[in-house]
């Protein structure tokens, strides 16, 4: 629950530099998702006409061009999206490696899916907001929200903050079922 | 302004939809800070110390403890674990040697084992009670190494491999076992520990017996332990 063990989670994993690396590509593979979904129409229609390297170069020049064909705040949140899924990513990889190394029964390959699940659940929400403009709603989003689709931004932002902040802090226990806790209270005084 | 009009306060639909949006985020922000900043402990305050928890509560020592080492040393910690968790087993084979020899075999620290048997780790609760069934022969050390290291899979038939491995009475062991005798006496460390609030396995209390006791939570590198120790000595 405090900061210490945040950051003494991040000190640790991050000391390894398999997990850096996991966390850039993850994060450039986010970023090129999103370029992607951004600039499929001209990446397809060069593929057609001039072939794959052509395709290849085409994606190059809009990865690096993307930033003057959507807006600061889009791109500003994008970047911050990307690291914060490549961090969390390598979090809920540690964990799971952690557990696999150091497991003591065969329950814990079952355990191990359910920390993916349970970590990337929140993380995985921003996933779908590379899908918004893909299915031809960035425009509708931007003409019924105030700020343009700034807020989901900051929203995507704000829960990969958070479900890196929950990894974190768990990182290296076996977490207490609260539920479970409660009952134990009421039965046992 | 029309005689209608008066007393009206007129807002820009656009302008509104910008207030509910900044209030929403401003909701969504004092959420995060709540949910980030630390709780209450029911046995007593918890204050932040450089982002460190530092439980105030008194850790109590009771003839029933496992205790490792010298009874009487500055230090002591108290672990609560789960044979199952793999953090535990973690701990103990990367981190407890370590502790072991440089605090423990020292005298400067007592270490002191409490059971946490979760309730999704299906042989956890009967590795728990082995151990107590083991201490019956003194061997309550020797098995918890053991459960560690060899693994809890395969229950209690496990178990009384363990005990034949050890030396121990196997009848004696088996009955004790399956009489399931020491069930209360491990709720009792577990009541303890929820009352504790320890949030997960492992779970660590380091301190000097009537003073503070500071939280260590998980199977942190030995590090984090020794720097907690030596501000504590």
């Amino acid at each position: 629950m405090t900061l210490k063990n945040v950051i003494n989670s991040w000190k640790l994993v991050f000391k390894d530099k398999k997990y850096i690396f996991l966390s850039i590509i993850v994060a450039i593979l986010f970023y090129s998702i999103n370029v992607l979904i951004n600039g499929y129409k001209t990446i397809f229609s060069t593929y057609n006409l001039l072939g794959i390297s052509e395709a290849i170069t085409i994606f190059f020049a809009l990865s690096t061009a993307l930033r003057s064909s959507i807006e600061l705040h889009s791109f500003v949140s994008l970047i911050a999206t990307s690291i914060l899924l490549g961090t969390l990513a390598s979090l809920i990889f540690y964990k799971i490696n952690v557990m696999k190394e150091h497991n003591t029964t065969k329950s814990g390959a079952l355990a191990s899916i359910g920390v993916f699940l349970a970590a990337l659940a929140p993380g995985c929400a921003v996933c779908g907001i590379g899908l918004i403009s893909i299915l031809g709603l960035s425009g509708i989003i931007a003409t019924l929200l105030p700020f343009d689709g700034l807020e989901i931004s900051i929203f995507a932002v704000i829960i990969l903050i958070f479900a890196n902040w929950k990894i974190s802090k768990d990182l290296l226990v076996c977490k207490i079922n609260k539920k479970y806790n409660e009952k134990m209270k009421g039965g046992i005084k | 302004m029309s005689e209608e009009n008066k007393g009206t306060i007129t807002i820009k639909k656009d302008t509104l939809w910008k207030y509910a949006t900044f209030s929403l985020l401003g909701i969504i922000v004092l959420g995060a800070i709540f949910f980030i900043l630390p709780g209450n402990s029911p046995t007593g305050n918890v204050v932040a110390d450089g982002g460190q928890q530092i439980v105030t509560a008194k850790v109590q020592i009771t003839e029933a403890d496992h205790i490792l080492g010298n009874p009487n040393a500055p230090v002591i910690i108290v672990e609560y674990s789960d044979y199952e968790c793999p953090f535990c087993e973690r701990f103990h084979s990367e981190t407890f040697g370590q502790i072991k020899s440089q605090y423990i075999d020292t005298g400067k620290v007592a270490f002191i084992y409490r059971h946490f048997p979760l309730n999704f780790h299906p042989n956890a609760q009967k590795a728990a009670e082995a151990s107590e069934c083991a201490a019956e022969q003194e061997k309550f050390w020797e098995m918890h190494e053991m459960l560690f290291e060899s693994g809890v899979q395969g229950g209690v038939q496990t178990y009384i491999t363990y005990a034949t491995v050890l030396g121990l009475n196997t009848e004696q062991f088996s009955e004790c076992l399956n009489s399931g005798k020491y069930v209360s006496r491990i709720q009792a460390d577990m009541t303890q520990g929820q009352k504790e609030k320890i949030s997960g396995t492992p779970g660590f209390f380091i301190g000097k017996e009537g003073k503070d006791y500071q939280l260590v939570s998980g199977a942190q590198p030995f590090n984090n332990f020794k720097q907690v120790i030596d501000s504590k000595l």
